[in-house]
């Protein structure tokens, strides 16, 4: 249509003229056109209409048996799982900017093996980071001190409300050089662990026995026990955490530590008042 | 969906109780627990909890507020969770509903306990594997807990004051004698708890859907999938939240009975028994007349839209149907619940959609090629001119 | 050749004072009959098709969802009665009116409409160089009028049955909706490729030919679409009475809003 006249582009006055009614039409046009198609797709794919035929018994138990779990694995995304019984509140399912990167592998419930504490030090890993006591050798190397980390901005900060667990922070350790406050301390690498990730698959068992081996290099065999913190002067220092003294007093008592080391089998104790009513302000 | 219906139910809940939480309701009040058995010492914080061997989350986290706020929530821990006195907690026993929990009843002053509730739900269609009604997959069957969460006291917020057993004047008449006004509240939201549903229509239809549209889940029961009554204008009432639509409840909870008595078609008492069908339709005797004039032409047609089984039966003439598909459960009770005159409507109303599909397809696209011609044509027409 | 003769001596001197004339397509009543009918269709399919909206767009009308659903039952129903109404008394126009009785006769199909459809074929596909000459209602016209006479039947029979539910099998209620169902979404397609296309979309209509609310084409326009109704009223007093618009006073059409095409 365009022609070249002294080197100007021409276009036709006729196009140019009718282009606003083109336009026009087009607008007028795509409503009833889309009121058109949404029609023919309720004649002629209506919507998804069981089509499937009755399975033959056996096929359908096995195929529930085969791939049955991990697909629901992969599709439940519910934070409560069903069935559950108590009404539980948004805290089951914070969503966290900083978070030990343990969790990436590990899950929301790291520990498993040892049945006597495994759900005890599960809720300590709410607002305790992995590293804090799962990383203990390296602390001599490194001068590392404890703080409250925002969960959302990863500042270090001193303002802690909330009850419970509920509080806005973890623990974590952070490296101090210098007389400076610099990083968390993570002894293993949020990057390393994606990697190894990304590579599982392709391992034989031995080489991902290595590989493990590899990432968990700067991991304590031993691990920070209950009465390594719950005692005076433990190993984590309250007071510096910002813990009222009330609520010290509560956290050091033999009662706690008592409860995991000394009973086999136990009444639970009664209510002790250690003015557990407040908390870490 | 199946996944998540019941989770946004019980999310929905939550959100309600959160924000009762949040604004401060006078009602039923008491958010302490006394917690004489310290057990929230470890299980009032959030991340308590383990994965179980199959993986499964495991949440043992209890908040304080809300249970106190509940309906349970003047029950101690072991009440319920009977056993309980080890760490790690191996010997508690599973709850059951059914149990004594050493609150007297008053009309009785026996024990209370929910076992009326539990037998009437084991003789009903979803009661597991009882000796009188013996299942084939009883773990498919939902438990009290599938249905019901620990149900929270809800201010009656809606209905407030729009009748008078739900007014501020009521409360205070009750007031007047008994002083204690936590207690007297907490009676108050117990029996106006029972005063209306505690479930939207929507609702409902999400807690049935949520087993009921897994066709697998329904194929080993010998169901089909409850994808048929969403072609209803039963749905599309309850899709727009019209007041009184008829969901799964209306039909299939006997008259004057509860959800819990929901009986399969052939018994006697159950509203789509065919001796039923009228009563139903034109609800008499209930809340509110549905089909007042209904007669039994009407009544006793099929509600939910033909779906999986109708199929079947329409395919049941070819010679190798039973070959194919083998005596599953599904076309065992679709032979049972189809009549021949049934089946025949079934090949009609195909029919009669099939014949749509072509004349709309043939009119509509001898218009569009017409129209287009005609442009075409006029174009050429007027440019000549 | 000679026909083309016949329209040329006919056709008015622009500048000779021969006045232009007026044709009457439509008569108040019918443009009457039209405008609720119009009126109607567009409310019936608004308010029925929200029923079959997906779950998610319900979901967003929010709280407001249910009263729009009983003003959409109410709305319906009334616009369903209107259109039954107006469809009831376009029977009786068609058959005591004198005017009407005259419609009926010219819409009835002839051998003529099958010679005109093939002939508009040829055309179309340039193995005939002019269209064939309409009289006053050509093929298309009488086909979409049979179509709206057997749909406004069915949705109305269905409609009514539909109403009144309770008194009838489920079976014929089943059958009921999906006539109801499929019929509308017929008309909705029919009505937009065919009669939008033919009143909004054509060269020279958009965006909308005046005749609904006027009545009137003029003699060019007349000439040019009804050729053989236009000689049959030029050569006919009686009939010229009818369809020539008496003038008053100078009535023109109303501008149109955009020029016409290329001439």
């Amino acid at each position: 249509m365009a022609k070249f006249v002294n080197g100007v582009k021409k276009v036709p006055t006729l196009f140019l003229k009718r282009l606003p009614i083109f336009l026009l039409k087009v607008l007028y046009i795509l409503p009833f056109l889309l009121f058109g198609i949404w029609l023919l797709k309720l004649v002629y794919f209506p919507h998804e209409v069981p089509q499937v035929e009755a399975k033959k018994a056996g096929e359908t138990s096995q195929v529930a048996g085969e791939d049955g779990i991990f697909k629901k694995i992969l599709l439940q995304k519910d934070v409560v799982p069903r069935e559950h019984f108590h009404m539980v509140d948004e805290f089951v399912s914070r969503p966290e900017t900083v978070h030990p990167t343990c969790l990436t592998c590990h899950g929301t419930y790291p520990h498993s093996k040892e049945k006597k504490v495994r759900s005890i030090l599960n809720f300590h890993a709410g607002f305790i980071a992995c590293s804090v006591c799962h990383a203990r050798e390296k602390h001599d190397e490194h001068l590392v001190y404890f703080a409250w980390v925002d969960r959302e901005t990863g500042a270090i900060s001193k303002q802690r409300k909330g009850e419970y667990g509920k509080y806005p922070a973890n623990i974590f350790p952070i490296q101090i050089a210098k007389g400076v406050r610099t990083r968390i301390f993570r002894p293993v690498s949020e990057e390393a662990a994606q990697q190894f990730l990304l590579y599982k698959d392709k391992y034989t068992p031995d080489q991902v026995a290595q590989a493990k081996a590899k990432l968990h290099q700067h991991i304590s065999s031993k691990p920070v026990f209950c009465s390594d913190c719950h005692k005076k002067d433990g190993y984590l220092d309250f007071k510096e955490l910002g813990f009222p003294k009330q609520r010290i007093d509560y956290l050091n008592s033999t009662e706690i530590v008592g409860m995991i080391e000394k009973y086999k089998k136990f009444y639970l104790p009664s209510k002790i008042d250690f003015g557990a009513e407040e908390a870490v302000e | 969906m199946r996944f998540y219906g019941l989770m946004i139910v019980k999310s929905c809940m939550l959100a309600a109780i959160l924000v009762m939480l949040h604004t401060g309701v006078t009602y039923a009040q008491g958010d302490v627990l006394p917690d004489t058995e310290n057990c929230l010492l470890c299980h009032r914080y959030p991340n308590m909890g383990r994965y179980d061997k199959a993986g499964n989350k495991k949440i043992y986290y209890v908040n304080e507020k809300m249970f106190a706020k509940s309906v349970h929530g003047k029950l101690r821990c072991k009440s319920c969770h009977a056993g309980l006195d080890e760490i790690p907690h191996t010997n508690v026993k599973k709850v059951d509903c059914s149990s004594k929990c050493h609150i007297k009843e008053p009309s009785t002053g026996k024990e209370f306990s929910h076992e009326n509730m539990v037998k009437k739900y084991q003789r009903s269609v979803h009661g597991a594997d009882s000796a009188t009604n013996p299942k084939k997959h009883p773990e498919d069957l939902p438990t009290c807990k599938y249905c019901h969460d620990n149900p929270m006291y809800r201010p009656p917020r809606d209905i407030w004051g729009k009748s008078e057993a739900l007014s501020n004047e009521t409360l205070a008449r009750c007031m007047g004698c008994h002083t204690a006004s936590q207690w007297a509240e907490r009676f108050y939201a117990h029996f106006t708890h029972r005063m209306r549903k505690r479930r939207s229509q929507t609702e409902v239809v999400r807690l049935c859907t949520s087993c009921h549209e897994d066709q697998e889940k329904m194929a080993r029961h010998g169901l089909e999938s409850i994808e048929t009554y969403k072609d209803t204008y039963h749905w599309i009432q309850v899709e727009y939240g019209v007041e009184n639509a008829p969901d799964c409840f209306s039909c299939h909870v006997p008259l004057g009975y509860s959800a819990h008595d929901i009986r399969p078609r052939t018994d006697r008492i159950s509203p789509i028994n065919m001796t039923n069908r009228v009563k139903t339709c034109s609800n008499l005797g209930g809340m509110q007349s549905c089909h007042p004039g209904a007669t039994k032409e009407f009544a006793t047609g099929r509600v939910h839209a033909y779906g999986m089984k109708a199929q079947l039966m329409a395919a049941k003439n070819n010679k190798n149907f039973r070959e194919e598909q083998d005596v599953t459960l599904v076309v065992e009770r679709a032979e049972k619940d189809f009549s021949p005159e049934e089946v025949f409507h079934y090949k009609i109303l195909k029919l009669l959609r099939l014949f749509y599909k072509l004349l709309i397809a043939s009119i509509i696209s001898f218009m569009l090629v017409h129209q287009v011609l005609d442009y075409m044509a006029s174009r050429r027409h007027h440019k000549s001119h | 050749m000679t026909e083309e003769r016949v329209i040329s001596a006919n056709k008015p001197n622009e500048k000779s004072d021969h006045k232009k004339r007026n044709f009457i397509r439509l008569n108040f009543n019918e443009r009457v009959q039209h405008m609720i009918f119009l009126i109607c269709f567009i409310i019936l399919a608004l308010t029925g098709f929200m029923i079959k909206l997906p779950e998610d767009i319900v979901s967003k009308f929010g709280e407001a969802k249910t009263v729009v659903f009983y003003y959409r039952g109410i709305l319906h129903r009334i616009a369903g009665v209107t259109m039954i109404l107006v469809s009831l008394y376009h029977v009786f126009y068609l058959l005591f009116k004198p005017a009407g009785r005259r419609w009926l006769v010219d819409m009835l199909p002839k051998l003529k409409d099958l010679h005109d459809m093939l002939g508009t074929m040829l055309y179309y596909v340039r193995l005939r160089e002019k269209p064939p000459e309409y009289d006053r209602f050509y093929y298309k016209q009488k086909m979409e009028y049979g179509a709206l006479i057997a749909g406004a039947t069915l949705m109305s029979v269905t409609g009514l049955l539909l109403w009144t539910e309770q008194m009838w099998p489920k079976f014929i209620l089943d059958i009921a909706i999906i006539v109801h169902g499929m019929e509308a979404i017929l008309a909705c397609l029919a009505i937009m490729v065919w009669h939008m296309y033919e009143v909004h979309l054509k060269p020279r209509k958009f965006p909308i030919d005046n005749l609904w609310i006027t009545g009137v084409i003029d003699e060019e326009e007349m000439m040019e679409e009804f050729p053989l109704h236009y000689k049959k009223i030029m050569a006919d007093p009686d009939l010229q009475k009818i369809f020539v618009q008496q003038e008053k006073e100078e009535v023109r059409r109303p501008r149109r809003i955009f020029a016409r095409g290329s001439q």
